[in-house]
């Protein structure tokens, strides 16, 4: 569990760079959702409780951050994160196959969490437009998790060599 | 051996750690407002360190030309700058009007200063459709109609209402228009008699909005955006930002004469607030305050330098002083 504490500033880098980087980022009004890309490469890379932890975590800031109760991406979230981190065997060292998942994954997130706080009247319901939002920042977070994937399957390899 | 290959065994699920996360998140949804809202200031604390570090780093890269600006802030402050160059200058004009006829004497002082600016109220009587048709027939001509201009001619926007006062009450272009306290629509076009007002929900329609917290007292501002005309019955409000706090019943107060009056005025209520994953920013419907039907009256507010302020700035006991 203790080598991937380097998740906890991963995540904090994301909210970071979410609150401040994303709005320069926006392309036809979608920006991309980087804690939700951090949650989901968490779920990929870390196995069981670590993904889990990560993912839950990341929700957490989102929570943090987004308006609305807290609690709702911090369970919904976790739970993807878990079920990456489950299936993380399918797509290890597969940077594409590992592209494919953070995608579906990031897309999964965002679409529950609004869901839930449609369920729960903080926002009014639209399900095509929820369905539609979570697939653009799907689609949008599977290009910036393609090089992340990549790199990270790189950094693993080098390391197997190394030893 | 070759049965240990091909076969992995299920990975086994951290149940115990996943109920725990659970609990906690259900725990964390059940926390009433108040509790919560300190907690996510909290946390928002923990992350501002990171994001001066973050926005100190954008500066030098905005400096060196390697990041452009977001259209949409860009949209929000050029709004925002034009209409604050539109008070200056009418303040500017009035100003140098005073200057004109007499001579400041500024003098330290230590009490509350009255405010500079005021609103006047102007009453003006709402023309029906008979009253209009009466006036296009005598003076008013309609733009299409070349050969009928006349001299002294007035033109008016077919999509907004007319009202009976306009250069003759000194009444100016992008003064509200109220009934009561809430907000009727915008003057957009002052003629010498007339004058023409956009509805809030006529589509054209856009001003400066900030919408407060309608379960605090105070009235806790949330967000600022941009009022829209959509044509239709609802209006919609643009330019939020994603991260703001809003819900459905919160209210929608103008910002563009905040300084002339000392109660808010209502636009009306948000009755739809969608937040779709990725967006940067909310959509928002807004219901007028105002019913739909055309009033009698409308009050015209216009801005006004105080003068009882600037009486009492030469004033011989404030010269004594």
């Amino acid at each position: 569990m203790s080598k991937w504490l380097f998740i906890l500033p991963a995540v904090y880098v994301a909210a970071v760079l979410n609150n401040v980087v994303s709005p320069f980022l926006q392309v036809r009004g979608v920006s991309p959702d980087f804690l939700a890309l951090a949650a989901a490469l968490s779920g990929l890379c870390a196995p069981g409780a670590a993904g889990l932890a990560a993912a839950g975590l990341a929700g957490a800031l989102a929570d943090i951050v987004a308006p609305g109760r807290l609690g709702v991406s911090m369970a919904l979230w976790a739970l993807v994160g878990l079920a990456l981190s489950a299936t993380r065997k399918l797509t290890d060292r597969r940077p594409l196959a590992q592209t494919l998942a953070a995608c579906g994954a990031v897309s999964g997130m965002l679409f529950l969490a609004s869901i839930a706080r449609g369920l729960l009247g903080e926002q009014s319901w639209s399900l095509a437009a929820f369905a539609s939002g979570s697939a653009a920042a799907g689609l949008y977070g599977a290009a910036l998790a393609l090089p992340c994937c990549w790199l990270l399957d790189r950094f693993g390899r080098l390391r197997k060599a190394a030893y | 051996m070759a049965f240990s290959r091909t076969f992995s065994p299920r990975p086994k699920l951290p149940l115990k750690p996943l109920a725990c996360w659970l609990a906690i998140s259900l725990t964390a949804a059940c926390l009433p407002a108040s509790l919560s809202r300190q907690l996510k200031d909290q946390g928002r604390s923990l992350l501002a360190p990171g994001q001066r570090l973050a926005w100190s780093a954008l500066k030098s890269l905005r400096r060196w030309g390697l990041v452009w600006q977001d259209r949409g802030d860009r949209a929000v402050e050029l709004a925002e700058l034009r209409q604050r160059v539109r008070r200056l200058d009418e303040i500017n004009q009035a100003l140098q009007a005073n200057i004109a006829r007499q001579q400041f004497n500024v003098s330290p002082d230590t009490e509350q200063p009255l405010p500079l600016l005021g609103a006047r109220a102007i009453e003006t009587r709402v023309l029906g459709e008979q009253s209009q048709v009466f006036l296009e027939r005598t003076a008013i001509v309609a733009a299409a109609e070349m050969g009928r201009v006349t001299p002294g001619g007035m033109a008016i926007d077919a999509g907004a209402t007319l009202v009976d006062s306009g250069e003759n009450a000194s009444l100016s272009a992008s003064g509200l228009a109220l009934i009561g306290g809430r907000v009727w629509g915008k003057v957009v076009e002052v003629c010498p008699q007339t004058a023409s007002v956009r509805r809030v929900n006529s589509a054209g329609y856009r001003g400066l909005a900030q919408i407060v917290d309608r379960v605090s007292q105070a009235g806790r501002p949330l967000a600022q955006g941009v009022v829209e005309g959509t044509g239709d019955t609802l209006c919609r409000i643009r330019m939020v930002d994603a991260r703001s706090p809003i819900s459905v019943g919160d209210l929608v107060v103008a910002l563009e004469e905040r300084a002339l009056t000392d109660a808010p005025l209502i636009y009306g209520r948000i009755t739809r607030a969608e937040l779709t994953p990725g967006a940067a920013h909310w959509e928002l419907w807004m219901e007028p305050a105002v019913a739909d039907e055309l009033p009698q009256t409308l009050t015209i507010l216009q801005p006004r330098i105080n003068e009882e302020r600037i009486a009492q700035k030469n004033s011989p006991t404030h010269d004594q002083r």
